[in-house]
């Protein structure tokens, strides 16, 4: 992630990794999630396309923690985590869980009353993109979010189609790598 | 020109259901992100709707961009078929159009369009392109259930695990392309007129 964006993930960051770790190109959530490790064929076949690595891990922490007016970083963990689940992308939830518990105990992270109309967005985004009409972003706007939070949401739920789908992709590659050895 | 099954090749447009950014209201930061994301960004609603949140946009674009024009690899053609297939799966009639005229212009032909729109599940005209659609189908209707029996048509057909990494980031990275086009806005031009 560029240098300039630093102070707001910084504070973020603070709240959940031990700083005796800092985070290293090696800590990405799609290697965690997918089970691969370092040394894994599948790890360096990964790393032919070191940008999109790179692009996929800063575009998950700018859409968690760039600051969003109405949208709390909380709450994106608590879309990502419902996503998840129904999509049954099960590593990514959990990964996304205990991000939140994280939040929730430091007691920094009510829920906003926005929150149900949020998951009823994204659930149905998720699902079938081909819900997606004009009535549903007027229910976002009447639940109180903005152009530019609307913006975020949408681009955290799209990302979230795209990061589960690379996950459960590596994971099937994965396995058959495995069962020819 | 092709029209078929709802699905066009033709140029559409495309508009927003919100308030794109106005360039002259543009912070320099979101001028920077515009200009690193698309050649014409700067007079696309699309664009100037994302760019509301521009440090979000510019790591999409960078994503985006690696994936579908970086050089090597899986031939840019079969990127595009993989992402005309998860559009035209997906309901997405505007990327459906650019990504057939992508895929016209680096594969030289039509017919492959054709069958994408009439049916993504059966489309290609060979072993590798059939190969190619079942996977992007598959990754886009059920991820969850994807095993070794999705990856082995793959190989078979001689890819590579860099290649089919390739493909698998062409059709993820259209699942949240598609959404975006299908959530924020809507298509308009002369076949979506001409139909209604």
């Amino acid at each position: 992630m560029p240098g300039g964006m630093a102070p707001p993930g910084m504070i973020l960051r603070e709240t959940f990794a031990n700083p005796a770790m800092p985070p290293s190109r090696d800590d990405d959530v799609i290697d965690r999630a997918a089970g691969l490790a370092p040394g894994d064929a599948l790890h360096a076949a990964r790393r032919f396309r070191a940008k999109v690595v790179e692009a996929t891990q800063a575009s998950h922490d700018a859409l968690l923690e760039e600051p969003v007016e109405g949208l709390s970083s909380a709450d994106r963990l608590r879309v990502a985590m419902h996503v998840c689940a129904l999509a049954g992308a099960t590593t990514l939830a959990q990964h996304y869980a205990e991000r939140l518990a994280a939040f929730e105990a430091a007691g920094i992270a009510p829920p906003s009353p926005a929150l149900p109309a949020i998951l009823v967005f994204a659930a149905k985004l998720t699902t079938d993109p081909r819900l997606g009409d004009r009535a549903a972003i007027d229910a976002l706007k009447r639940a109180g979010l903005g152009d530019a939070a609307i913006v975020a949401l949408a681009q955290l739920v799209a990302f979230l189609s795209y990061q589960l789908r690379v996950v459960a992709g590596l994971r099937a590659m994965h396995a058959t790598l495995e069962s020819t050895r | 020109m092709i029209r078929r099954n709802g699905y066009t090749d033709e140029t559409l447009e495309w508009r927003s259901w919100l308030a794109p950014v106005k360039v002259s209201d543009a912070s320099p930061l979101q001028l920077e992100v515009l200009d690193e994301s698309h050649p014409q960004s700067r007079t696309s609603p699309y664009y100037l709707t994302l760019v509301h949140q521009p440090l979000m946009l510019r790591h999409r674009s960078a994503a985006y961009n690696a994936i579908m024009y970086a050089p090597g690899g899986l031939p840019r053609a079969e990127r595009e078929l993989g992402a005309m297939v998860v559009s035209v799966t997906n309901g997405c009639v505007y990327c459906t159009s650019v990504h057939a005229q992508r895929f016209e212009q680096l594969a030289k032909r039509t017919d492959t369009v054709e069958q994408v729109f009439d049916d993504p599940r059966t489309a290609g005209t060979t072993e590798r392109e059939r190969a190619i659609a079942s996977f992007a189908v598959a990754v886009t209707e059920r991820p969850a259930a994807l095993g070794p029996g999705d990856i082995a048509p793959l190989r078979a057909a001689g890819m590579s695990d860099e290649e089919i990494i390739d493909l698998l980031h062409a059709v993820a990275i259209f699942g949240w392309a598609n959404r975006l086009m299908q959530n924020l806005g809507e298509p308009h031009g002369p076949h979506r007129s001409a139909a209604a």
